[in-house]
């Protein structure tokens, strides 16, 4: 189902790709509460899997095309500075 | 532990400052059927659940209600922000502001502060689980009457996300107590009535574990 949804990453601006690490962020939250349940459901084990490679390759492109957003992405001390500089996601239309 | 992601579980963008819907909206920060009961009851009631697998939902549910509680908070923080005193007071927020100024403090709709009294921890799964139950549908609840009030569509768009979350909790509940009852049943000495006592507890109810139902 997602791989219909996305749209080749390159051709996402900022917003579009920040949104879609959000969406790929809450698909596994919500599959995980259902894994939960049903710890044996091998499908839903792979959408989750699926969401989180996604999520690493998003991450990845987001950071080299626009900088550093989530803490994920920090690898040295200057990243980290850029990310405590980065909005809140309270602040209006930072989120 | 816990970590941080510098994110909304979904985003939240107010055009239009309201302080009379913020006085609405903080209801599901600090109210008695609110996000952040909603977090400590389960993250609290997790210790003595008998299956690992309810322990687990209740760590992943609470988690989520964390974020919930950002999303509540952003919606009061963005709906009160850059208004006069003179725009506040005229809002019906002149109460809270003097106590708060525009920081954000859980309050029910009400003014009343947020009381660990709205939720409890008993240590019986059984009973803990079904409050858990009441508890998803008492913030549907909740979200469904601010829908009947609110007209901004940035606020409505927000609050109907947070509204679909607490079904699918309520969901994800009923089989958890559903998983519960059935090991009970297949296990309990009482397999008539497992529910009779406190399986978080009375270790009777686990003593012919591997029971086969006749």
């Amino acid at each position: 189902m997602m791989r219909n949804m996305q749209r080749p990453m390159d051709a996402m601006g900022r917003d579009e790709l920040r949104l879609w690490i959000q969406q790929l962020q809450f698909t596994m939250r919500d599959l995980a509460l259902y894994l939960d349940t049903h710890p044996e459901d091998a499908n839903a084990h792979r959408c989750y899997l699926d969401a989180l490679q996604r999520w690493k390759q998003a991450l990845a492109a987001y950071k080299e095309r626009f900088g550093i957003q989530f803490q994920e992405q920090v690898c040295d001390h200057t990243d980290w500075s850029a990310w405590v500089s980065t909005p809140w996601p309270w602040e209006k239309g930072e989120n | 532990m816990w970590q941080y992601q510098k994110a909304l579980q979904y985003p939240v963008k107010i055009k239009q400052p309201n302080a009379k819907l913020a006085k609405m909206v903080i209801t599901q920060l600090g109210g008695p059927d609110g996000e952040l009961g909603a977090s400590m009851r389960y993250l609290n009631q997790r210790y003595t659940m008998p299956l690992r697998e309810l322990s687990g939902l209740l760590t992943d549910i609470g988690t989520e209600e964390l974020s919930h509680m950002e999303i509540v908070s952003a919606l009061v923080y963005q709906l009160t922000k850059g208004l006069t005193p003179e725009q506040l007071e005229a809002q019906g927020f002149a109460p809270y502001f003097v106590d708060h100024t525009t920081g954000i403090y859980p309050v029910a709709a009400s003014g009343v502060p947020f009381s660990a009294e709205v939720f409890q921890s008993t240590g019986d799964a059984i009973a803990d689980l079904h409050e858990d139950l009441g508890a998803e549908q008492k913030a549907r609840k909740t979200y469904d009457n601010i829908l009947r009030l609110a007209d901004d569509p940035d606020v409505r768009d927000v609050i109907r996300f947070l509204r679909a979350r607490e079904i699918v909790h309520y969901q994800r509940f009923g089989e958890g107590m559903r998983l519960l009852q059935d090991k009970l049943a297949a296990s309990s000495p009482w397999p008539k009535n497992p529910y009779a006592f406190n399986p978080s507890f009375d270790h009777e109810c686990w003593k012919h574990k591997g029971r086969k139902e006749k």
